[in-house]
């Protein structure tokens, strides 16, 4: 039986752009991650000012005294020889298995070991995390050759995994994540970005993935057009047995959503409503963006999904959008971060 | 027809079920949480509409299913097959019937007849083996007093001698009973036994039935059994309890030598022959007391599950009467008075009182000049009317007891018009005769006779036959021995083994209604099956 979760991107199709990328893609353009991390090699990469924290062995002191006793103490700087962490979250929450006949999910657990079979090949480490998960406070790391296996068996057991309800309100658990970022890490958040991060156990998670000159990838998983024109579809994607015209509003009764109950009396949907859908959406995120606004952040346009598709469609989404994606760009054009 | 009801019900409860329109499913969307709050929809929902369900594999697979199982009840119609047969129709299915009683064990040719039929069987087995090209089966049944179950070929390695006797009917059951998976051709039957007089095949059998092969085993041997026991208690006058014994011999065998061992001791039994019948031996004795006896046979010949029988004589006394007949005395060893005592007495000198009591009461019934009694309705009592000439009562009929029947008791024997000559009472035992009269001639001899056997009825002075239980030699019971007793019954020549030899099968009707049924439920399974799958794909 094929794994729903094995990559539309075959790993020989993954070497061939990856390759093509280190030859084509500066580095520097796509942020400060990217580069080579300053560390205690003896490699001498650098000079920079003297700044409070630094080993004061590193302190070139007959380039200061050059600089006259007025200014700043100046500093070597190295190429760092330190490995390497991509680290990939995946959220793991009821509504990311919807729609039903193409779930963000797959399309997240795809992105996942595309972007871990990449690092695999620069021999990177890896760290594998659910958010909004039971599994929230156990990530995984891997390194060099296991990393893809690793990858396979945490995006099997995430999509074989029983959901918590879509009632329920999800928990974030992010302590132990953070705990595990190193210096030189980059993280990757795989989302659709429709939760409530009220706790602001996120933010915390992407603000301490961007210090220390880190940075914080954000992949946005978009379904709302898609779900909003199965309603008007007349079930072209399946949403259950209600029709829904795109004329007038038809009544629907809507399951309860991470939180929010509307009954069980039906509600009438119409373009009114899903039209005020989209500014509250857009404000959501313009809220998150604020909150994780950092130099590390690196939140580029979404992948949103066209109507009527299903997962062969999402299949041919994925190959088509993933590649140019400027995660993958990044972590590929480097053979390594 | 109520089948077709049933099922028309069905079909129309589906057709229903799926020309309505489901409630509303509540719908799932990502995006819910932050929907601005839609307004309430005031439109009144339809819980049924017409549907078209063409396009549901769920509405064919139930609609096949209603029609599999109506067909399963109104189809009336079997097919043929011939079960497991080759290509030519032809094969061996033998079915081995082999006896297993208590006479099995009689020796045979340096081992026992058990043993000889046991080579029968393989040699049997192995001609089967030996047609290898052909389609063949064989199936076992071991028949003792009552038939096996029908098992595999290993059963007759396996076989034992049971501790019982067992008829040839029996055994002629087992070989045509219709049951087990093999289609048979051939039915060898393995007893010590002769082959019945009887039809082959079985009345009703179909014309393609098995070849019988009746293998009677084991040289004839002279015996000599005990077949059976009665016990008399203490009767009228002065006749003592009394043994009776059935001694029968088979072959060329002496007068028997007949013990008894009681409580009394060891004791010989005087045997003499039999008036009517042949070879047949009976002995009496007196009892000396209740106890356990057990008669042996000093000379009991081939067979020694039938030399010893054990039987129990219960407590025997003389008869205890409550005699208030005037003119006829009591019948000396009567014993006087007593609770259990019968009371004999005239039935209009009875206080209601007596009828609590065992009771033979009479009427005055003769003389009865000029009779012109006709017997009319009368019960099967066998124990007051089989010592009775209904011819002569007829012709010397008395008159009927005048006025009602007295509670408790219900005719016996009635005139045309209805009127009761005898009557009895089941609880307590009771009986009404017409009084006997002393004229010397045949309304004497008529009227004693009737009034004695009525008291001899009700003292239970019949003769019983006690529980017999046949030992042999290390006291083991043998169930009814009796039934193994005649070794000597000659040998009749064995059938030729070639005989089971391939030949057309017999062909079998099989209904089709299970076949359907099973597609029916094999449907049902199937829709449940896709109803499982789209549920899980469309879970969340």
């Amino acid at each position: 039986m094929t794994d729903p979760t094995e990559p539309p991107l075959s790993v020989d199709r993954l070497q061939k752009l990856r390759l093509a990328l280190r030859k084509t893609v500066p580095a520097q353009s796509l942020g400060a991650h990217l580069r080579r991390k300053q560390g205690q090699s003896l490699q001498f990469r650098d000079y920079r000012d003297y700044q409070r924290g630094d080993d004061i062995r590193a302190v070139d002191w007959r380039a200061s005294l050059r600089r006259g006793d007025n200014r700043d103490l100046i500093v070597k700087t190295f190429e760092a020889e330190e490995r390497m962490t991509l680290v990939l979250v995946v959220d793991v929450r009821a509504a990311m298995r919807l729609p039903v006949a193409a779930p963000k999910l797959l399309y997240a657990l795809w992105s996942m070991r595309c972007l871990a079979q990449v690092a695999a090949e620069a021999g990177d480490d890896v760290i594998l995390s659910t958010l909004f998960g039971p599994q929230d406070a156990a990530p995984r790391k891997a390194r060099g050759r296991a990393v893809p296996e690793a990858a396979h068996r945490f995006a099997h057991e995430i999509w074989q995994s029983v959901s918590a309800p879509l009632a329920a309100e999800p928990v974030a658990k992010v302590e132990a994540l953070v705990a595990r970022l190193k210096p030189a890490s980059a993280v990757v958040l795989l989302s659709d970005l429709l939760f409530a991060d009220a706790p602001g156990a996120v933010t915390r998670l992407a603000l301490a993935a961007q210090q220390s000159r880190r940075a914080f990838f954000v992949m946005e998983l978009d379904t709302l057009a898609m779900e909003a024109a199965a309603l008007g579809l007349g079930g072209a994607v399946e949403l259950g047995p209600a029709k829904f015209a795109a004329a007038k509003p038809v009544p629907v009764r809507l399951a309860p959503v991470e939180g929010r109950d509307y009954g069980d009396t039906p509600r009438l949907l119409g373009a009114d409503v899903l039209g005020g859908l989209r500014a509250r959406v857009a404000d959501h995120h313009q809220g998150l963006r604020q909150a994780w606004a950092r130099g590390g952040l690196v939140w580029p346009d979404p992948v949103i999904w066209p109507q009527g598709v299903d997962k062969a469609g999402m299949a041919a989404l994925f190959v088509k959008s993933f590649p140019p994606s400027a995660i993958f760009r990044g972590v590929a054009a480097r053979g390594g971060l | 027809m109520l089948a077709l009801l049933l099922a028309s019900g069905a079909g129309v409860g589906l057709l229903v079920w799926h020309m309505q329109r489901r409630a509303p499913v509540a719908v799932k969307l990502s995006f819910a949480r932050l929907l601005p709050e839609p307004p309430i929809s005031d439109q009144a929902e339809q819980r049924f509409a017409l549907t078209v369900p063409l396009r549901s594999a769920g509405f064919w697979i139930r609609m096949f299913a209603v029609l599999a199982a109506l067909a399963a009840l109104m189809l009336d119609m079997d097919r043929r097959w011939a079960g497991g047969m080759g290509a030519a129709g032809a094969g061996i299915g033998l079915r081995i019937v082999l006896d297993v009683t208590h006479s099995m064990g009689l020796p045979e040719a340096g081992g026992t007849r058990l043993d000889a039929a046991r080579a029968v069987a393989d040699a049997a087995l192995a001609q089967l083996a030996a047609a290898s090209g052909e389609d063949t089966c064989a199936e076992v049944i071991l028949v003792g007093a009552s038939a096996g179950t029908t098992g595999l070929t290993e059963a007759v390695s396996r076989a034992t001698l049971q501790p019982e006797g067992g008829e040839v009917a029996t055994l002629v059951d087992a070989a045509a009973r219709a049951e087990g998976d093999c289609p048979l051709t051939h039915v060898l039957v393995l007893t010590d036994a002769r082959q019945p007089a009887m039809d082959w095949p079985v009345i009703g059998a179909p014309p393609d039935a098995p070849d019988l092969l009746w293998h009677q085993i084991g040289a004839p041997m002279p015996n000599t059994g005990l077949r059976g026991v009665s016990f008399t208690p203490p009767g009228l006058g002065s006749k003592s309890a009394l043994i009776r014994l059935v001694v029968a011999g088979f072959g060329t065998v002496p007068p028997p030598v007949v013990w008894l061992e009681g409580p009394g001791g060891r004791v010989p039994v005087a045997v003499h022959p039999s008036l009517d019948r042949d070879q047949v031996w009976l002995g009496e004795a007196k009892p000396e007391g209740a106890g356990r006896y057990v008669a042996v046979i000093g000379t009991g010949g081939a067979y020694g599950g039938d030399d010893r029988l054990a039987f129990d004589v219960p407590a025997f006394q003389g008869m205890a009467l409550d005699w208030r007949m005037t003119g006829l005395s009591a019948p000396r060893g009567a014993q006087a008075g007593g609770g259990d005592a019968v009371l004999v007495a005239d039935l209009a000198a009875l206080t209601p009182k007596d009828f609590a009591h065992p009771l033979l009461a009479v009427y005055p019934g003769w003389p009865n000049a000029g009779s012109t009694g006709r017997i009319g309705a009368f019960v099967q009592d066998t124990a007051v009317l089989a010592a009775l000439n209904l011819d002569t009562f007829e012709r010397l009929a008395p008159r009927p007891l005048q006025g009602a029947l007295p509670p408790g008791f219900a005719p016996v024997l009635t005139d045309a018009a209805g009127a009761v000559y005898i009557a009895r009472r089941a609880t307590p035992p009771g009986l009404i005769v017409p009084a006997p009269m002393r004229d010397g001639a045949e309304i004497e001899a008529l009227s004693l006779t009737l009034f004695f056997t009525a008291l001899s009825d009700l003292a239970g002075r019949g003769s019983v036959v006690p529980g017999m239980e046949w030992l042999d030699a290390q006291g083991q019971t043998i169930a009814n021995a009796a039934q193994e007793s005649d070794t000597a019954r000659a040998l009749a020549p064995p059938p030729a083994l070639a005989r089971i030899a391939p030949r057309p099968r017999p062909v079998q009707d099989a209904p089709v209604w299970p076949l359907l049924a099973l597609a029916a439920l094999a449907a049902l399974l199937a829709e449940r099956g896709l109803m499982l799958w789209r549920g899980m794909r469309h879970a969340v």
